[in-house]
């Protein structure tokens, strides 16, 4: 674990780290960019990719924004592992929480929950000056209106398709994730190997049956074929 | 055909196949056919895109082109060696050369379902003459097929990857 330049915030048993570890697994967080993503985010949907990005792990987390009262606004992160849209028990990994200051300024938190469970960052102040996201700096606006009383959930169809972007994004950076991310998966690693198919049981209840592969084994051979270009 | 004769891009035998055929899931088998090299294209109601642990994506009228790549293949950042075993030799040619002279050639779709193989985890390019999303994996790339659920009619065609990008 890479112990980050506020590690020296807090040396109580809840000492603050830049980076935390899930106990069940080796997948880090670095909170100094998700508390950025937040500050930077211009909504719900643009903090979810922008997070995505961040986490090194295979899962998607989902988000849930609330805004509590006039300016407080509570975000959840979470894995729906259930897939229904609600931050469940078990599920939640994190919330940022937004709470007024003064007039025209603000602070935010970030704890972690389950695998980043003792996770709290210092309180963070924002004011209007700031270079801000509209997800926050509209709180600023003379005539804000909290949006979220009715709370934003990452819908679960959404879910498949932030893997996706996710995925490109993965690849169009692999001085980042390759060639191995902290969760042991390979990302943008350059491979001569055919790797195993990911081949799980059918989920409806009937047997999955096998089709064509779209590779073709030839290594070894001495000529090779003639490439058309016209 | 012969096999001294020049051959084009344009003139690959590249047709349009039954959506089951094209992606060999006419037999009944319990794993992948690693030997299976036909190739190209068909119409789908829907495709499910999976990879890893994360929940199929469905893609709905999509245009499923299935090509090969071979494991001797150029290693490109931004392409794909595809190659075609066609009657008389196998021939290569670039995916994005491919893609530029065939797509505007082929019926429009919500999407664009690349079945190619990318063993190098090339970062391909939005193909210039492409309209929809454009999906691509990487890794290796398999077909499967499921029997419907309940609310779905005919089997579920499934394409398998470590991870799929859209273009």
């Amino acid at each position: 674990m890479v112990v980050g330049a506020n590690a020296g915030c807090d040396s109580g048993p809840e000492k603050v780290e830049r980076w935390a570890t899930t106990e069940n697994t080796t997948v880090k967080i670095d909170w100094d960019k998700v508390n950025e993503a937040y500050k930077q985010a211009s909504g719900p949907q643009d903090l979810e990719k922008r997070i995505n990005e961040i986490y090194e792990g295979d899962e998607v987390i989902s988000i849930a924004v609330q805004d509590q009262d006039n300016k407080t606004q509570v975000v959840t992160g979470f894995f729906d592992k259930n897939t229904n849209g609600a931050v469940d028990e078990g599920e939640k990994i994190f919330t940022i929480k937004r709470e007024p200051t003064a007039e025209g300024a603000a602070q935010i938190q970030t704890t972690g929950y389950g695998p980043y469970y003792g996770y709290h960052s210092p309180w963070l102040g924002i004011a209007s000056g700031m270079l801000l996201g509209s997800m926050i700096s509209n709180m600023f606006m003379p005539h804000y209106v909290p949006v979220y009383t009715t709370p934003y959930v990452t819908a679960p169809v959404r879910v498949s398709g932030i893997h996706s972007e996710r995925s490109s994004f993965r690849a169009s950076n692999p001085e980042r994730f390759g060639p191995r991310s902290q969760s042991g998966r390979s990302y943008g690693k350059p491979t001569t190997t055919r790797t195993p198919t990911p081949t799980r049981p059918s989920s409806g209840g009937g047997f999955r049956r096998g089709g064509g592969s779209f590779g073709l084994a030839r290594a070894g051979r001495k000529i090779r074929p003639e490439r058309l270009t016209a | 055909m012969t096999a001294s004769a020049a051959l084009t891009i344009g003139e690959l035998p590249f047709v349009e196949r039954p959506l089951r055929a094209l992606l060999d899931l006419e037999v009944d088998r319990d794993g992948p056919n690693r030997a299976y090299a036909g190739f190209g294209w068909a119409r789908a109601p829907a495709v499910w895109l999976e990879a890893g642990a994360a929940p199929a994506r469905r893609i709905a009228d999509a245009l499923v082109v299935a090509l090969h790549t071979a494991d001797d293949a150029e290693a490109l950042a931004d392409d794909l060696e595809l190659e075609f075993e066609l009657p008389d030799r196998p021939v290569t040619v670039l995916a994005s050369a491919f893609l530029e002279r065939w797509l505007p050639r082929l019926p429009q779709a919500s999407a664009i379902v690349l079945a190619i193989c990318n063993p190098h985890r090339a970062v391909l390019r939005r193909p210039a003459t492409a309209t929809v999303p454009v999906h691509h994996a990487l890794g290796e790339v398999v077909a499967w097929r499921e029997p419907a659920r309940a609310d779905e009619a005919g089997d579920r065609i499934i394409l398998t990857a470590e991870d799929w990008c859209i273009l």
